[in-house]
């Protein structure tokens, strides 16, 4: 699929290029727009169409027996069909001129550290970088193996021993009420951005090493004091991607108010969409489409210490939805949410227990280290960060994170990270 | 690059050290094979290290030998000799080599019975780096063990995961299986036609691999019994191989005849036990009847082979 897709844009790229014919171009770009699209609609969507039709239909009397089909979802398909899709739709642009050597364009769409989870990279930034010639570089290197010490602890030590203790409280079987429910969206919010946050600094330190720039793609996103700037700090090279080739181009903040913020909810919807087919993926788009016309509706003026928890509380039950099975689970646990006779401390006692209460409190000093060097750092990285540091105060960390990994990492689950299923 | 290098070298080494030094009981060790082989690991390991009983005489293998030797019936038959059946599932040499070593620095054994089949395996037992020492893993040699690295990392994680347990006091207790004896016998009899199936399936001939390729697959297990063999001649252990095929194997004697016959005896059972199709649970696993045929031959044999060596 990859080298398919690669194969049309690369042509089409240089069509687009020596093309003067208004119509040609555009009928070029839509060429490429269906191909993409309607390779990961295919691989992503067809069975969700089908049973979001099924179930439609099954409203009325009508019996449609159209099946759904056993698809393997290829490796990367949203990461790379965006990265190559924003190739073609520059040189559109004309942002960009297109390469013409196919070996640098290929290893663009399929560069290994990014290609699984991303970051979504631009050609106009990693493109040009694969003409360079590369040699060692000392510093490169350090600052390389820096991202990658700090997305390992990250991803072992804080998302997966967080990762045990949501999917606990997540399955289906449980029935959780609704205090554990909410501590259980705490626990994945820390999981999610820990795990996803882990796999792009490891990606970016990897790249790094080879003498490669990757765009940072989150920074200290829980610290943000609205839900705009949490997009503009959370999964950034994708939020960059829906306003550059999404929003603006449906007219952004232009037009009349009510254009604006349809604008808004597509682009979000679509957000939603691309992490998965299913309704609560479009949920959880959906309601942070609705929180940000909110926020640019009122004009809030509260002081940002006030709105800040405000913004950090619903972000974090927005996670419910995004890590809901289906709709019907979904339901199960907003229904366990709105009903406070149900609040215990039980469930989260027996969870907590299981995993080792001495554990639990380990986790919990570790993560408000954790959350305090996020805080030192603000929109830094880790390298930026610790390169500020005296020689004795730098290996004195990495010797800690090293020990954090190593007494409480979590060496027993399955390696995987949440972000490969997208 | 170099400086870099060092410098990254000289960062891990105390690390490193402390992981490879770092003390793990061993109880807990065959402890976290819980989940495994129906909870065997714990039970192998009290045997050896808590259970005051001798161990005369040792069967090592995999369930072939779990399912097919009675320690129980060996042990009446022979008085003053105590005979164990520490078979565990799966096969692999190197795991072997682990047992023998725990066995011998706790109990004076007299008799090693080793499990052979008609080929030797080329890989690691899965459980070998759960319970072996830092040192026989990390020294494994390289060129012969495809399962090296993979090893030292399950080795490492394990002894890291272990050492959490211990801190966070987390409740990892395997049911404790108690007994003396390892026999697990199991009930029924493999049906006629499927049994027919696998032996016709087993005469089509199969191309011959080349006799480097051989030679380099069996590297792995002639190393590790080479090993064992040593260990044992420093306590004059006696070593017997013990030839277990599957149903409807075409041969009478194992490819490695020549290698365990200069290290022990080989016994090959007769024919009758295997060609019987009532004696099979399946096609790998003699089943009761069948393995109570082959204990009456194998004590047979044991007896006779002592009196051989009383008289010698």
């Amino acid at each position: 699929m990859i080298i398919i897709s690669s194969t049309i844009d690369y042509i089409i790229g240089l069509k687009l290029h020596i093309t003067t014919i208004k119509s040609h171009r555009k009928l070029l770009l839509i060429v490429s727009l269906l191909v993409n699209l309607g390779i990961l609609g295919f691989f992503k969507y067809f069975n969700f169409f089908i049973e979001s039709f099924n179930e439609l239909l099954s409203i009325f009397p009508i019996n449609l027996d159209s099946s759904t089909l056993k698809i393997i979802l290829p490796i990367g398909i949203s990461f790379y069909t965006f990265q190559t899709l924003s190739y073609t739709i520059d040189i559109y642009k004309k942002k960009i001129e297109p390469t013409r050597d196919i070996y640098s364009f290929f290893a663009f769409v399929s560069f290994f550290p990014q290609l699984v989870s991303g970051p979504i990279e631009r050609a106009s930034h990693l493109l040009q970088q694969f003409h360079e010639k590369k040699a060692f570089n000392h510093k490169l290197c350090v600052a390389g193996l820096r991202l990658m010490l700090w997305g390992f602890f990250k991803k072992i030590v804080i998302a997966d021993n967080f990762g045990i203790l949501a999917d606990s409280i997540f399955n289906p079987d449980l029935s959780a009420s609704g205090l554990t429910i909410i501590i259980g969206a705490i626990f994945f919010a820390f999981q999610i951005y820990a795990d996803f946050s882990g796999y792009s600094d490891i990606a970016i330190g990897i790249a790094r090493m080879f003498g490669f720039d990757i765009i940072q793609n989150f920074k200290t996103p829980y610290y943000a004091a609205s839900f705009g700037e949490f997009w503009r700090r959370w999964h950034i090279s994708l939020s960059t991607w829906f306003r550059d080739y999404v929003y603006i181009p449906l007219g952004g903040n232009k037009g009349k108010i009510s254009r604006v913020y349809l604008n808004i909810s597509i682009t979000f919807l679509l957000s939603g969409l691309w992490h998965g087919a299913d309704f609560t993926f479009l949920i959880w788009g959906g309601l942070h489409g609705l929180v940000l016309i909110i926020e640019k509706h009122i004009d809030i003026k509260l002081h940002k210490i006030y709105y800040y928890p405000v913004v950090l509380i619903c972000v974090t039950l927005f996670w419910i939805p995004f890590r809901a099975e289906d709709l019907g689970h979904l339901a199960d646990m907003v229904n366990s949410v709105i009903h406070l006779s149900s609040y215990s401390f039980v469930q989260i006692e027996q969870i907590v227990s299981d995993f080792s209460m001495i554990r639990f409190s380990t986790l919990i000093t570790v993560l408000v280290a954790f959350m305090g060097v996020e805080f030192l750092m603000k929109s830094k990285d880790f390298n930026e960060w610790v390169g500020d540091r005296r020689r004795i105060t730098r290996i004195l960390i990495y010797y800690a994170l090293i020990f954090a990994i190593l007494l409480i990492g979590n060496f027993s689950v399955k390696p995987s990270f949440i972000y490969f299923q997208f | 690059m170099g400086k870099l290098l060092k410098n990254i070298i000289l960062f891990l080494i105390p690390i490193l050290l402390m992981i490879v030094l770092l003390p793990v009981n061993k109880r807990f060790m065959y402890q976290g094979l819980k989940d495994d082989c129906s909870n065997i690991g714990i039970w192998v390991h009290d045997r050896i290290f808590n259970n005051p009983r001798a161990i005369d005489i040792a069967f090592l293998g995999s369930s072939r030998t779990m399912n097919s030797i009675s320690d129980r019936l060996i042990s009446d038959s022979i008085p003053g000799r105590e005979a164990v059946n520490f078979g565990y599932c799966r096969f692999g040499r190197d795991l072997n080599f682990v047992l023998i070593k725990d066995i011998i620095r706790e109990k004076s054994l007299r008799n090693l019975v080793i499990e052979v089949r008609e080929n030797e395996n080329r890989f690691s037992h899965p459980i070998f780096p759960y319970i072996a020492q830092s040192r026989d893993v990390v020294l494994a040699n390289p060129i012969y063990n495809a399962d090296l690295l993979s090893n030292a990392w399950t080795h490492f994680s394990y002894k890291i995961e272990l050492t959490q347990d211990f801190i966070y006091q987390h409740d990892s207790a395997a049911p404790i299986r108690i007994g003396d004896f390892g026999f697990a016998p199991v009930e029924g009899t493999a049906s006629s036609s499927s049994l027919d199936e696998i032996k016709q399936m087993r005469n089509i001939p199969k191309p011959e691999v080349m006799k480097i390729i051989q030679d380099f697959h069996a590297s792995f297990a002639r190393a590790y019994l080479k090993k064992i063999s040593k260990t044992c001649s420093e306590r004059n252990i006696d070593i017997y191989f013990l030839y277990l095929p599957s149903y409807g194997s075409n041969s009478d004697k194992p490819k490695e005849y020549d290698t365990y016959l200069k290290y022990g005896v080989v016994l090959i059972p007769p024919n009758d036990i295997f060609e019987d199709q009532i004696n099979w649970y399946d096609e790998n696993h003699l089943n009761q009847c069948g393995a109570k045929k082959l204990s009456i031959w194998i004590t047979k044999q044991i007896n006779l082979k002592w009196k051989q060596h009383v008289i010698n």
